[in-house]
């Protein structure tokens, strides 16, 4: 994928657009004419859809919503709506389903190279009856534009409603996630993406789609042994006859220093994603990553939940990133973890302890409920506990001890999401 | 991505290994061994690395350093500074000895092997014994403590802080204690220490903890450790120890070394006889082993401020991270991430003034109301303020999580005046390490310049410029823009120059996000408002963040961008993957003859047409 990829990063607020269902609203000028030149330059394109507005842009492609005009000559499987309202329609209205149908239409921009392109639509492609993912409907291409059409979904955008989530929403909300996340990373791939933009989530369905699969890769690709894979006795023994080791037992010291004019060749790893949600082995440049950067990701939009802070992390740069999550781990976990990938994290920045902080204690300072006034400590309700419980499972450093999708969806904190549905199920047939 | 499969070649091995004082690189920045590795783009990006890095290192210091440095290289071989040879000086000389006599080496060798052998044994006895161990250091100096506690760490041990019967063993640099009748000889044989105290024992040992401590007589932590039946070990012993463990002339490290390893799979071919080569190639990494690292090195950059480095602990590759903060008086000053006063919703990691001041207004009003319902006995009802100050009562009560100054004894004129400081110029030495420069098209340098500049303003350390449109400044202050001025200490001539890169390209390919635009905008009207464009720069010049006093400019402005936008064709710079070059506009690139002729050769798109074929609607 070349080098471009290898220095991807995303902002978290990046492409927030794509969540934004302003598509009825009144189209900006700017926006007609961009419609209008594509529509121009993709010869064919007006026959078969009809564009209706610009919905999202991200770092290679546009997002348009568009009225499929040829809907009904195909097979719509993709559709999941369609056989629930054909089911209350009458004959007639059959007859007369003139209701227009929708679809995403996501333009890739011209500058992406073929590889790329084939990449994201090939493991698209390879997805295409997963659970919660996103269907490809079909995809196309007039010299070097291609297009791929993906069905539209009806969902709210994650900043109007993540400060009022419950514990029972919450649940939902990730269950539909790692179902998502459980049949992508069956496949063996890696989404690397995963942030509250790329999950289309419907509240009120409790259903959510995972889109995006532009950063995404199989895993194993370009692996290089790392660390991390070995034994913990072997990885013990490589650690104490480390060059590093060695100079530890020979310098009577304490101040670092670095080389100035490094020719050394940097260490290549994979980390395109999202800045704040990227996990400590993709910051540390880890060369065998898999499918459990996910579920860090999956990790931080839950802290985000829990916390009502959105987003968590600020991220500047893969520095700041790192030392965020510090922030939080604390010091020793660090470099635990660097360890764990080969490498020596040396830090004196006074604000990080060694130990960290608890997560309650987190969420319970972003929430503003520390002390009262009586100055009695507070404590996070019991559905809280329970998700800050399932919540370190998720923001667990070590890559092979972070929970994977499929246990996850086992997981009594989720688990219990399928308990309360059917309570309301009952609730409502009481009614 | 394929590179990194490839074993570098010995000659990219030599490359690695070896520093030359500067000075001996004539033309380090041209050479063509330089040129070959390093691409084009990372040659800038070192040549501002070494920009910023001139500001912290006097250029006056190299000449003593180089002295020094070859000084204490002759003294670290040839060992002719007079002072005893130490256990190191004696393995390298008797590798040395192995390789100089070559013709007796048979039996020199077999000799070795047997001694090495002797030594893997018992590396591998204690490899499998420290983990269970838990030190505790007694009347040690701390850098001697550190450094100890931190290679007895690598091997699995732990450390305890506080005396406690947690403790398998205390290093001591005091006389040790005689031993109590029962106890086993603990303190001189190395070779056979008996393991550590029984788990089981543990259990049951409190009893035995506390009288041991309650025994006034013998307060002494020694005396009590002998009670505890822990093993007290002198510093030196311990030391002992560790070097042995981490002698590497056993060659076990390099049969299993990774194959990343240029120079530890260059060893195993050589064999044993490159022992001497392997510790002088360690040497070549670390430096001379015996350097005093207190005197500044011309070729290795001494980290004095606070720090995060993150660094290969083979030394094959590059660092992963380097950063260095000025140092602070206060750790809250500090530009490093940390938790800040925010408000609810907001990032946590980003200090918000606004939240703080509004918190202020807050509480000044809520205090007013209760001055009013003070004979109401009423559970006071949780107000955002109030929320805000249990925020802020968190922040105080813990020291880890960062504070402003308290702002009850500090008035919030304190914080309203923050803004008009002169940013300070205090050279911030940041490099990523990987040496790549901004990238059109990647969002990476849409953040890196993009915050700091909006209405073609410096934003800085959470300040958010008042002079622009509320969706822009919404977008910043949600996005990066109002950082809690990690870049901040950048100096003026840094922040003119990304300033350019900003102008020129400042959008990626992605970014025609809407506020985005609008900001673009911003800065291109600049030029015809040449009069307030000169009148911020100069305050620019003089060290002040532009405020625009003017409100009604403010809110005339939006209608000005939207007129704009429409006339203006805005540039879309980024960086095309198929002609592999940027460019400074999409649409002109899109239809370039380079771009259109890959755009029409059919063999670029054969792979991927195949696949549209199994995608073809149904």
């Amino acid at each position: 994928m070349g080098e471009h990829l290898f220095e991807e990063s995303r902002d978290p607020l990046e492409e927030s657009g794509a969540t934004m269902d302003s598509s009825d609203e009144e189209i900006e000028e700017t926006v007609a004419e961009d419609m209008a030149r594509f529509e121009d330059s993709f010869v064919g394109i007006t026959k078969r859809y009809r564009l209706i507005n610009r919905i999202g842009e991200g770092t290679f492609s546009t997002v348009y919503k568009a009225e499929d005009l040829e809907y009904s000559s195909f097979d719509n499987k993709w559709d999941v709506d369609e056989p629930e309202t054909r089911k209350w329609a009458s004959p007639s209205q059959k007859r007369r389903s003139r209701r227009p149908h929708y679809v995403a239409i996501k333009k890739i921009y011209v500058t992406s190279s073929p590889i790329r392109i084939f990449n994201e639509l090939e493991l698209l492609h390879d997805l295409r009856s997963s659970d919660s993912v996103c269907p490809l409907i079909t995809a196309f291409r007039h010299q070097d534009q291609v297009v791929a059409v993906l069905p539209y979904f009806q969902h709210r955008d994650f900043r109007d409603y993540y400060r009022d989530m419950s514990i029972g929403d919450i649940r939902l909300y990730f269950r539909s996630l790692f179902t998502a996340l459980r049949s992508v990373h069956a496949k063996k791939i890696l989404h690397r993406d995963i942030k509250p933009t790329n999950f289309l989530y419907n509240p009120q369905l409790a259903r959510g789609v995972l889109v995006d699969f532009g950063l995404a890769e199989r895993q194993g690709t370009d692996w290089v042994q790392c660390n991390c894979t070995l034994q913990a006795e072997d990885r013990r023994y490589r650690i104490s006859h480390s060059v590093y080791a060695q100079t530890l037992q020979s310098t009577t010291s304490q101040h670092s220093s670095y080389p100035k004019n490094d020719t050394r060749s940097s260490r290549r790893a994979n980390r395109a994603g999202t800045r704040g949600f990227r996990a400590p082995e993709v910051l540390l440049k880890c060369t065998q990553q898999n499918t459990s950067i996910d579920m860090w990701s999956a990790g931080v939009i839950l802290l985000t939940l829990l916390s009502r802070r959105f987003p968590f992390f600020h991220s500047a740069d893969d520095i700041d990133a790192l030392l965020e999550i510090t922030a939080i781990v604390g010091k020793k976990k660090m470099k635990d973890t660097a360890f764990l990938h080969g490498q020596v994290l040396e830090s004196n920045i006074p604000s990080y302890t060694e130990g960290g902080h608890t997560l309650e204690k987190i969420i319970l300072w972003c929430t503003g409920r520390t002390k009262d006034e009586t100055g009695a400590k507070k404590e996070l309700d019991d559905d809280e506990k329970d998700a800050a419980k399932f919540l370190y499972r998720l923001l667990e450093c070590d890559p092979a001890k972070r929970i994977t999708a499929d246990e996850a969806l086992r997981h009594p904190f989720i688990l219990q999401a399928l308990d309360e549905g059917e309570d309301e199920d009952v609730d409502l047939m009481d009614m | 991505m394929a590179a990194v499969s490839i074993p570098p070649s010995p000659h990219i091995a030599s490359m690695n290994t070896r520093r030359v004082p500067l000075a001996n690189l004539q033309n380090a920045t041209n050479s063509p061994l330089r040129a070959s590795h390093v691409g084009g783009k990372r040659q800038r990006s070192h040549a501002s690395e070494q920009r910023d890095i001139a500001y912290g290192q006097p250029p006056s210091k190299k000449l003593a350093i180089e002295v020094d440095d070859a000084e204490s290289r002759r003294n670290g071989l040839g060992r002719r500074s007079g002072a005893p040879p130490n256990a190191f000086q004696k393995k390298l000389e008797a590798a040395r000895e192995v390789k100089a006599v070559p013709k007796r080496s048979e039996q020199v060798q077999q000799a070795v092997t047997a001694n090495l052998d002797n030594i893997r044994q018992w590396q591998r006895h204690y490899r499998k014994m420290f983990p269970e161990f838990v030190f505790y250091f007694e009347s040690i100096p701390e850098d001697v403590r550190s450094k100890v506690s931190r290679q007895a760490q690598l091997l699995g041990a732990r450390e305890v802080k506080f005396f406690s019967r947690e403790a398998t063993h205390v290093i001591t640099t005091r006389p040790i204690p005689a031993e109590l009748e029962s106890s086993s000889s603990t303190t001189t044989s190395s070779t056979q220490a008996k393991g550590t105290v029984n788990p089981a024992q543990l259990e049951t040992k409190k009893s035995v903890f506390d009288t041991a401590l309650q025994k006034s007589g013998h307060g002494d932590i020694l005396y009590k450790a002998r009670e505890l039946r822990m093993k007290i070990w002198s510093a030196e012993k311990l030391q002992r120890m560790l070097s042995a463990m981490f002698n590497t002339e056993t060659g076990e490290q390099v049969t299993d070394a990774p194959t990343r390893r240029g120079a530890g799979g260059l060893q195993s071919k050589l064999g044993r006889q490159a022992d001497l080569q392997t510790l002088l190639q360690n040497e070549k990494i670390n430096g001379p082993l015996d350097r005093d690292y207190s005197v500044a090195n011309q070729d290795l950059i001494q980290l004095r401020g606070y720090y995060v480095y993150i660094h290969d602990m083979d030394e094959v590759t590059r660092p992963v991270m380097v950063r260095e903060y000025p140092k602070v008086a206060k750790k809250e000053e500090g530009k490093w991430p940390q938790f800040r006063a925010s408000g609810a919703g907001k990032c946590p990691f980003v200090d918000d003034p606004h939240h703080v001041r509004r918190a202020q207004q807050e509480l000044e009003e809520k205090a007013r109301v209760e001055r009013v319902q003070t004979t109401r006995a009423t559970v006071v009802p949780r107000t955002r303020a109030a929320a805000a100050l249990a925020e802020r009562r968190a922040l105080g009560e813990n020291n880890n999580l960062a504070r402003r100054l308290s702002m009850n004894d500090q008035p919030s004129q304190q914080i309203d005046a923050k803004p008009l400081d002169p940013p300070k110029v205090v050279p911030t030495k940041r490099s990523n390490t990987d040496g790549m420069p901004p990238m059109f098209g990647s969002a990476q340098a849409s953040i890196r310049a993009m915050p700091r500049f909006a209405g073609g303003e410096p934003v800085a350390s959470g300040i958010q410029p008042s002079n622009i449109t509320s969706a822009i400044r919404s977008q910043m202050i949600s996005s990066t823009a109002a950082a809690p001025g990690a870049r901040v200490g950048n100096s003026k001539e840094v922040n003119q120059l990304k300033r350019k890169v900003f102008e020129k390209n400042s959008a990626p390919s992605t970014n025609s996000n809407h506020s985005m635009n609008e900001m673009r905008v911003a800065l291109n009207q600049e030029p015809t408002q040449a009069t307030r464009a000169a009148k911020r720069k100069a305050q620019e010049t003089l060290g002040y963040i532009h405020e625009d006093e003017d409100e009604e400019k403010a809110v005339r402005r939006p209608a000005l961008i939207r007129r704009r936008n429409t006339k203006e064709k805005e540039l879309k710079p980024g960086y095309c993957e198929n002609c592999r070059e940027k460019f400074n506009d999409f649409d002109e690139h899109v239809v370039s003859r380079k771009h259109r002729k890959f755009a029409n050769t059919q063999d670029n798109w054969d792979v991927l047409d195949k696949l549209l074929i199994q995608l073809e609607r149904e």
